[in-house]
């Protein structure tokens, strides 16, 4: 059952990119990845993932551009959105927040275990 | 009578303006002194004929009372007499001048030094002193530069008599009528600005003076010179402020920037270091395991440190955000024990986390913030502790129930170098690091017991310890317990 669940990763850094997948992978999840928040939207739109994994900083449309056209749309919105970034002051935490992620981890504060944890509890709920 | 800072700054104005006086009348004896070398050798002749002989007299004399009177006035203060003995000077100096031109029949004389005497005088309330003084210099400057032609014409309206010896005498002597009268005029004009201070001062302290009151009368003008310095000062103090921020923000910028920088590698590093212990990418031998571990705990380690540094920062620009919501303590630490337990294990260190028997309540904390904080202790005393010690983390929930105060009490033990006596006022200070643990670790930062205490006290708790140098250390941290339902946001 678990093994169907898709997850997509917009993040623009090649070598967390691929350890996230490979982490994600091996815990069973299907995984499409985006380099850049274009392009993420147009995979989110043709994959329909369980889960988007949403860097903030990236190239062109940044995260919270990403984040509020996702939230925009009709048939995006439900998709849970994971925040993963670097930037960890209040005020992104919070912009993030109101736009509609459904949490915020900063990436070094976190194993990929931790977020393992994090993601099966969400998508077992 | 006891003296009122007006009063204070009234003595000194006068102080300057006599003093000016003396200064300026010292001067016109030295030059009487000049005139009268030059009358002599323009004769010829040290035989200076009767005429000489009394305006030399009459003027030393009349100098000389003026000094005395000067005196005087500074000596015993009489504040009135200033004004009228001023008056008094001029029409002397004028007269004396006038006299000096007549007898050496030396027309320049008169020029020479009315300027700087009539100059002088006018700057009791002139406004530009440096124009003044200026102006006090010229017929020195005009006359030592111009010398040559200057003798050429009078001597063609047969006024000089010899030139190679009077020249060099009256060159000093108009060298030094300038110097000391521009000494003279700013030592007058800041007697003014003495003077402006004190009018100001009493009519601030006495505003319902009457409106004949010689303060009130001087308001006006002493409202606007004062006005425009405290504009100018206004305005430069506006300017530094302006750079200072620039500053500031120049600096945060680059802190934020660097440390967002940096925690990107950092995750990198710290993921295929954890994915690879846990065997992700396959098997491997024990002694690589150890090794990759030890990369882990000190990347771990550097991510802290990369934290502290921004929340230093942020408690620096007064930003450190305590964002109080409904949290367990109780698996804060846990979390904490957990993730620094393999770092404590490569000492040799066990960490013993005594957790309550009874459960906790949710208490208002910020988890994020305060897991930091349980970090740093906790990583403090691995850090400090003996090769083989033991870490107690434990928790007194003793006063939780207190109604009026309750509180909750964490704390973090070690057997380590402890902290010496001399250092005990400062630990708690940024960038401070006791001496045994700059010899045991000097790569510390010294900044994580500031930015725990910065969190504990954003929380309204307190931080405090017990230390024996050579024994070990334990802190302690108070945070409030109040009940979450009666926490507003919870």
């Amino acid at each position: 059952m678990d093994s169907k669940l898709k997850i997509l990763i917009v993040e623009d850094d090649e070598f967390l990119r691929s350890l996230t997948a490979k982490r994600l992978e091996k815990e069973g999840y299907v995984v499409v990845v985006a380099v850049d928040g274009e392009s993420g939207l147009i995979t989110a739109a043709q994959e329909k993932p369980n889960l988007i994994f949403l860097d903030l900083l990236l190239p062109g449309l940044d995260g919270f551009e990403v984040l509020g056209k996702l939230k925009a749309n009709a048939e995006l919105k439900d998709v849970p959105v994971v925040v993963f970034s670097n930037l960890g002051q209040k005020e992104d935490i919070e912009r993030a927040k109101q736009l509609g992620a459904d949490e915020f981890l900063i990436k070094a504060n976190f194993t990929l275990d931790d977020v393992m944890v994090k993601i099966n509890e969400k998508l077992k709920k | 009578m006891a003296l009122i800072p007006s009063d204070h700054a009234r003595l000194e104005a006068n102080r300057w303006l006599v003093w000016g006086r003396l200064l300026y009348v010292s001067t016109i004896l030295l030059l009487y002194g000049a005139a009268m070398l030059s009358y002599a050798f323009s004769v010829y002749t040290f035989a200076i004929p009767r005429r000489g002989i009394i305006f030399f007299s009459f003027a030393y004399a009349s100098s000389l009372l003026m000094w005395v009177c000067w005196y005087l006035i500074e000596r015993f203060e009489v504040r009135d007499a200033i004004n009228w003995m001023s008056g008094v000077q001029i029409a002397l100096d004028i007269l004396l001048i006038t006299l000096v031109a007549l007898v050496s029949e030396e027309p320049l004389m008169f020029f020479f030094m009315l300027i700087p005497i009539v100059s002088s005088s006018l700057l009791w309330e002139s406004r530009a002193p440096a124009i003044t003084a200026l102006i006090a210099l010229t017929p020195a400057l005009i006359y030592v530069t111009y010398s040559e032609t200057i003798v050429q014409y009078t001597r063609a309206w047969g006024l000089f008599f010899d030139i190679s010896i009077r020249l060099p005498i009256f060159t000093f002597a108009a060298i030094l009528t300038g110097v000391i009268a521009t000494l003279t005029v700013l030592s007058i004009r800041l007697g003014g600005v003495a003077h402006e201070r004190a009018l100001l001062l009493e009519v601030m302290q006495n505003p319902h003076a009457s409106p004949t009151s010689p303060a009130r009368e001087k308001v006006t003008v002493v409202d606007d010179a004062s006005k425009r310095i405290i504009q100018a000062k206004e305005f430069e103090v506006e300017k530094a402020n302006e750079r200072l921020a620039t500053l500031a923000r120049a600096k945060s910028d680059f802190v934020t920037v660097a440390t967002h920088q940096l925690r990107t590698p950092l995750a990198g590093i710290r993921w295929s270091l954890d994915m690879l212990i846990k065997k992700n990418f396959g098997e491997m031998n024990p002694e690589q395991v150890s090794v990759l571990e030890k990369g882990l705990v000190n990347t771990e380690r550097m991510i802290r440190i990369v934290n502290d540094i921004l929340n230093l920062d942020k408690i620096d620009n007064d930003q450190l955000k305590i964002a109080l919501a409904p949290g367990d303590l109780n698996a804060i630490i846990e979390g904490a024990v957990a993730d620094l337990t393999q770092q404590a294990a490569i000492k040799e260190v066990r960490i013993e986390y005594a957790k309550p028997e009874t459960e906790l309540p949710l208490l208002p904390i910020d988890v994020d913030k305060i897991r930091m904080a349980l970090d740093n202790l906790i990583d403090n005393a691995v850090k400090y502790s003996k090769d083989g010690g033991v870490v107690h983390v434990s928790l007194d929930t003793s006063k939780v129930a207190n109604s009026s105060n309750p509180t909750i009490t964490v704390t973090v033990s070690d057997d380590g170098i402890g902290i010496p006596k001399s250092d005990r006022d400062e630990m708690f200070s940024k960038f401070y690091r006791a001496q045994n643990a700059r010899r045991q670790d000097p790569n510390g930062n010294g900044i994580g017991l500031f930015v725990v205490k910065s969190i504990v006290e954003g929380h309204h708790g307190n931080i405090w310890y017990e230390s024996e140098e050579g024994k070990g250390t334990s802190f302690h941290v108070s945070l409030p317990a109040h009940s979450v339902d009666a926490f507003p946001n919870a």
